[in-house]
Formats: C-alpha cells, structure tokens, sequence
C-alpha cells in the first residue's frame, strides 16, 4: 500500500454492518473444519509417510502446509474474536487491573515466546468492569507490544494504571519497541491494515481492531501515541462508575 | 464373542476418517466401529421401529457430531432420550462448536462427555483417548484399559 493510500484509510474507518458480520462470522466457522481437515492430513502424512517414502523436499514442503493453515486458523480465530467483541454479553465485577494484567501478560507470552520481554508492573487501581473483556483488551496489547519488540536492546513493557482526580481509571501500556509514525496513531486500529511488511513482523492486523472493539464494548477510549524508534504507548481510560 | 459397539455419528468423511484413526491409537482394538453419516441413518441403526421404541441394535457408546444436515445432533440426542429403551445409552459430543447454550443444552440432555475438536491432529488423538471411552465398552473386563 503507497503512503497515500494510507493515509485516504485513515478517513475510512466506517463501523461493520451487521450484515457483513454475521457473514464474516458465518465465514469464519465454515472454514475451520476444511482447514482442519488440511491440517490433520498433514501431520498423518508427516508422521507416517516420513520415513521411506517421503524425501527432504517432500517433508519440508507439509511443514509448509501445516504452518500455513496454523496461521489461517489464527487468522479465522481472531476475525471470530473480532465478532465476539461486539456483541458479548457484559458481565460486571469489581476488577483488580495488576491481577487482570498479569493474567493478559502470562498468556501473551506463551503465544508470542520468540523474543527475551519483561513486564514492570506499577500503579493500582480497581475497575468496575467485564474482567474477560478486560483480560482479552490487555491480552492483545500485550501482543502487539511483544510482536514490535527489536532485538538490538534489552525488551521491555511497562504497564500502569491509576485513578485521575475526575474519577476515570487509565491503563497505560508502553513498550521500548519499534514504534510508528504518530499520524498512524488512528490507522493502526482499522481491520486488517498493517504498517510493516508480513516477512517483517508477522500478524494479519486484526489484534489492535480487536482490542479497540473490546474497549468500544466496554466504554472505555483507547488511543495511541508513538515515534519511531522510541516505542509505543497505548491508553486505555474507563470513565468513572457510580 | 461379540464385540462392544461405538456407533459414530458424524456427516463430514474426513472428521469420521480422524475420529477413526484416532480411536485406532487406543490400547485396545476389540471393538466395533459403526459410522453412520447423519442422525437419521443413526435412528435407522438404533431402532426397528422408533414410533414403538423397538431397537435392533443397541451401540454401547455414541459418538455424535452436532451440525449436520436434516436432523442435528442435539435433535437426535433429544429423541434417544425421550425413549425408554435408549435413554440411558451413553452418548458423547464430538464437535467444532464451542456455543455454551449448545454445551448447556446437551449436558442437560444427559451427555456424558463434550469434546470440541482441536485444531491439531495429534491434540484430538489425546483428547479421543482422555474420553474414557473403555469402562463404557468393556464394563465387566478388568484387564489394563
């Protein structure tokens, strides 16, 4: 995509019609028992053809079967919880965000392990809000936080919340990474739009637009700020609850 | 002798195909497999004559998909258990949906076990032989299952 592409889709970012997404939901189920399919006749192949009658060519090429339907099933996953995002059902408790953090954190990085990444963890704060949503929101920057990590420096993410005088509660994540250019601060959470090539960092740019819904989905703005080089910081603020 | 009976209900070959192959890893061979391609053919199975619940043949496990055509597997767990001569067959989900009121619907119906099929071949062998599908199969043998 040119620059100037780009920037005509930072005026484009019109909500789904429910339409589409039911078809996108309906899309997203159907084609997970044919790539299952695909994916299961692989590894048979792989574990019972290796031996004599498949050679090094042959082998390397089901292992590229297999990591290409592995990744259009996380494809399928995350379009399935980009749906979800919109329309689950709030469950409100009183929520401690470190204990939520932590939780988002463990999960991303089992998912994500490549990269050395450490997580500080500072400020408190209680929310009265859906503790999964929750979990799911900081799970995928989290995500995103290690996927733009580098590896010239030391990894680092650093997550804090606390309560402002007016009463709101802000979560802010900031990572040491590569960053972006300020003026994508509204691009980078549209579906599907990426800013970096997939043999550079890998991911279908689904996590940000799922993450902006869930926040949609439980009131709260979500923003960024970034520059390149410096890494990203992200913003979530929930309004004050009675 | 005549062997225990697993009757698999399932409308996709491929899913029937891994369903077997997995079955096949298990320790123990000396069973029946008995596929049927949907919920209808699986009636046409059970029963003789299902106005009057007489059965033919009564399978000591079923294994059931839920979304297939004409007649989906919650409907036909509903009928088998609305029969007396069938309402205690043991019965077993193996499906692609991960719905809660689907789960909430046939646990209420008397299931005994809800596998959503992973994504990974090898995953679905283990989740197939955590089933513990043998005590239903061989009930009085005591041999290492």
């Amino acid at each position: 995509m040119t620059e100037n592409e780009k920037e005509n889709n930072l005026s484009r970012s019109k909500p789904q019609s429910p339409d589409l997404e039911s078809l996108l939901d309906r899309l997203a189920h159907d084609l997970r028992s044919p790539l299952r399919s695909i994916s299961s006749y692989s590894e048979i192949l792989k574990e019972e053809y290796s031996e004599h009658r498949l050679d090094e060519e042959g082998l390397r090429m089901i292992d590229r079967i297999s990591y290409n339907s592995k990744k259009m099933s996380h494809l399928l996953e995350q379009i399935l919880s980009f749906v979800k995002a919109g329309k689950t059902e709030l469950n409100r408790t009183e929520v401690n965000v470190n204990e939520i953090g932590q939780r988002a954190w463990k999960e991303a990085i089992k998912k994500q392990s490549s990269q050395e990444v450490t997580l500080t963890i500072t400020g408190s704060s209680i929310l009265n809000t859906d503790k999964d949503l929750l979990q799911k929101l900081l799970h995928e920057l989290f995500l995103n936080a290690i996927l733009f990590c580098t590896s010239e420096k030391a990894n680092k993410v650093e997550m804090n919340s606390k309560k402002e005088e007016d009463g709101s509660v802000v979560i802010s994540i900031k990572d040491n990474g590569v960053g972006f250019e300020n003026r994508y601060k509204e691009f980078i959470f549209q579906l599907f739009q990426r800013l970096h090539n997939m043999s550079q960092y890998e991911g279908a740019g689904l996590g940000l637009s799922i993450a902006k819904r869930i926040s949609e989905r439980l009131n709260a703005d979500l923003w960024a700020e970034s520059q390149p080089g410096n890494g990203a910081s992200f913003y979530i603020s929930f309004p004050k609850t009675l | 002798m005549k062997l225990p009976i697993v009757l698999l209900v399932e409308d996709n070959p491929d899913d029937a195909f891994f369903t077997e192959r997995a079955l096949k890893k298990g320790n123990r061979k000396d069973f029946e497999l008995v596929k049927v391609n949907n919920a209808i053919e699986a009636l046409e199975y059970i029963f003789e004559n299902i106005e009057e619940g007489k059965v033919k043949n009564r399978p000591d496990i079923i294994l059931l998909d839920l979304n297939m055509p004409k007649m989906s597997g919650v409907e036909f767990l509903r009928k088998l258990k609305s029969i007396n001569a069938t309402f205690d067959i043991p019965v077993i989900i193996l499906t692609t949906s991960m719905a809660e009121e689907d789960m909430v619907e046939c646990y209420n119906l008397g299931i005994k076990n809800y596998i959503v099929k992973p994504f990974e071949f090898q995953r679905f062998i283990q989740e197939i032989q955590q089933i513990g599908l043998y005590p239903y199969l061989f009930k009085n043998d005591h041999r290492k299952l």
